[in-house]
């Protein structure tokens, strides 16, 4: 009897072994029961639809049929499993597949706007134009209010010259004022010569007459003259009231408040530092996004060679697939010599089937060997070797 | 509002109290005019404690009075607001401010 189930005893602790490593303990166990399950099975050949007609052993006909029964049913399972691990295997391998064309897309596309943005700032740098004719404005704004400062000066100046001759000119009014004031005395006195010359005139009785006649006339000459003297005053009068009437005029021109033109001067330099100042946080600012862009840059890098590890899942996807052919195998082999073994009176076919599972066996073990072989055993991405196919 | 002089050796001082404007124009004038034309001119600041365009104005016929280039005119102790408006108008080209 130990005879009989030798080899495939073998073939399923091979299996049960692998299934360990590579597939799931769920599937190892299900081997292992399966194993199990040989070691119980008595040389009973069990009725089944499939296989060629048993022969019906003496010993324990029922107990044969309930052992066929549990191998069939373990052995379903088993392949349902092994059915499910190659679906999901593909499932995961599609997701992984998905996920790494999106984020490799939106890494791509925030390489994309990162640029852009840069672009975007150069562009603000190079806005020399409009800088400087903001500067040149300022320039000729000081220009202006230097222009405006200078024609005030200067006006000023005119102006209190202007008043010196108008000064002078009441002063030399003033002069016609103290002459008229001594013709006023002259006349005056002539005046009062010619009234002692009357009264002295008609003392002298008729030839005095003459002489009173001629002091009359001198009489009314100073009058004449006091008359003059009187319009003489008020032209002058009039001129000295222009003069000062001038001078009210050139006082008020003259008279400019410097401190707006200080107030306008202070604010346009202000405003030059205030633009200087823009300036200077405008290009810092440029800089400093032009470091970050850099680093955004060097980031996405990082995460696209990460995304590598598709290829790694790739690859083990297909070790998967293989290894679960692999074990199919087995599987199939370990059912065949089962059924082998439940027919056990056509010792012949027996055999036969025995050689063949064997020499199946012999050429699996060298694809098992090779998936082995190429089986990527790294931990981590970092020392992994990515093949190329 | 006041105006006084003195002279010390060949130098002329003029020194200004309070708001250096158009009512004072008559008797600078004359503090200097009786001066000779050559003498070194000392403008004290001191006490002004303003000047509006005609004081300025002033100060150039000063000037013109005392040889245009060649005179010799030190505008003294001024105040802050007062060198704005001197400095403003240019007159540290024209007078020795300080």
């Amino acid at each position: 009897m130990k005879k009989h189930i030798g080899l495939p005893m073998i073939a399923s602790l091979f299996i049960a072994g692998f299934s360990w490593w590579f597939i799931g303990e769920m599937t190892a166990a299900l081997v292992i029961i399966t194993a199990a399950i040989w070691r119980f099975l008595p040389p009973a050949v069990p009725e089944k639809v499939n296989k060629s007609p048993p022969k019906t052993d003496a010993v324990e006909p029922d107990f044969s049929n309930k052992v066929h029964d549990m191998h069939d049913e373990a052995f379903g399972q088993l392949r349902d499993q092994l059915g499910y691990i190659r679906s999901e295997s593909g499932q995961v391998n599609t997701l992984v597949q998905n996920a790494i064309s999106q984020l490799t897309t939106s890494f791509q596309g925030l390489n994309v706007q990162s640029d852009q943005q840069a672009k975007m700032l150069l562009g603000l740098v190079n806005q020399e134009e409009g800088e400087q004719s903001i500067s040149k404005f300022i320039h000729e704004t000081e220009e202006l209010l230097n222009y405006f400062v200078e024609s005030v000066v200067t006006t000023s100046k005119d102006s209190m010259y202007l008043m010196h001759r108008l000064d002078d000119m009441s002063e030399k009014v003033n002069g016609v004022f103290s002459l008229l004031g001594d013709v006023r005395e002259i006349a005056s006195q002539t005046n009062l010569l010619a009234l002692n010359a009357a009264i002295e005139a008609a003392r002298a009785g008729e030839a005095g007459r003459g002489f009173a006649v001629v002091a009359d006339e001198v009489r009314k000459l100073s009058r004449k003259s006091d008359d003059f003297s009187e319009e003489i005053n008020q032209t002058t009068q009039e001129i000295k009231d222009a003069l000062d009437a001038a001078g009210e005029v050139v006082n008020r021109v003259v008279s400019a408040d410097m401190s707006v033109a200080i107030n306008s001067k202070q604010k346009v330099s202000d405003m030059s530092g205030v633009i200087t100042a823009i300036n200077n946080k405008t290009s810092q600012v440029i800089g400093e996004s032009g470091i970050i862009g850099e680093q955004i840059a060097v980031m996405v890098n990082q995460a696209v060679t990460s995304l590598q590890f598709e290829d790694m899942c790739t690859q083990l996807s297909a070790h998967i697939v293989r290894r679960l052919d692999a074990v199919s195998e087995l599987t199939e082999l370990v059912d065949q010599a089962h059924v082998a073994r439940m027919n056990k009176d056509k010792l012949d076919e027996y055999r036969q089937s025995l050689t063949n599972v064997e020499a199946s066996l012999e050429e699996l073990k060298p694809k098992i060997e090779s998936v082995e072989h190429q089986a990527v055993t790294q931990k981590n991405l970092d020392s992994g070797v990515v093949e190329l196919f | 509002m006041t105006i006084s002089s003195s002279t010390d050796g060949d130098k002329q001082i003029i020194n200004i109290q309070g708001r250096f404007d158009f009512s004072l124009q008559s008797d600078f004038r004359k503090a200097y005019e009786s001066s000779d034309s050559n003498s070194h001119f000392i403008i004290d600041f001191s006490g002004a404690e303003y000047l509006d365009s005609s004081a300025l104005g002033m100060l150039l016929l000063l000037r013109d009075y005392a040889g245009g280039d060649s005179a010799n005119i030190d505008i003294m102790h001024c105040r802050n607001e007062i060198k704005n408006i001197l400095e403003i108008s240019n007159f540290q080209k024209l007078f020795k401010i300080s």
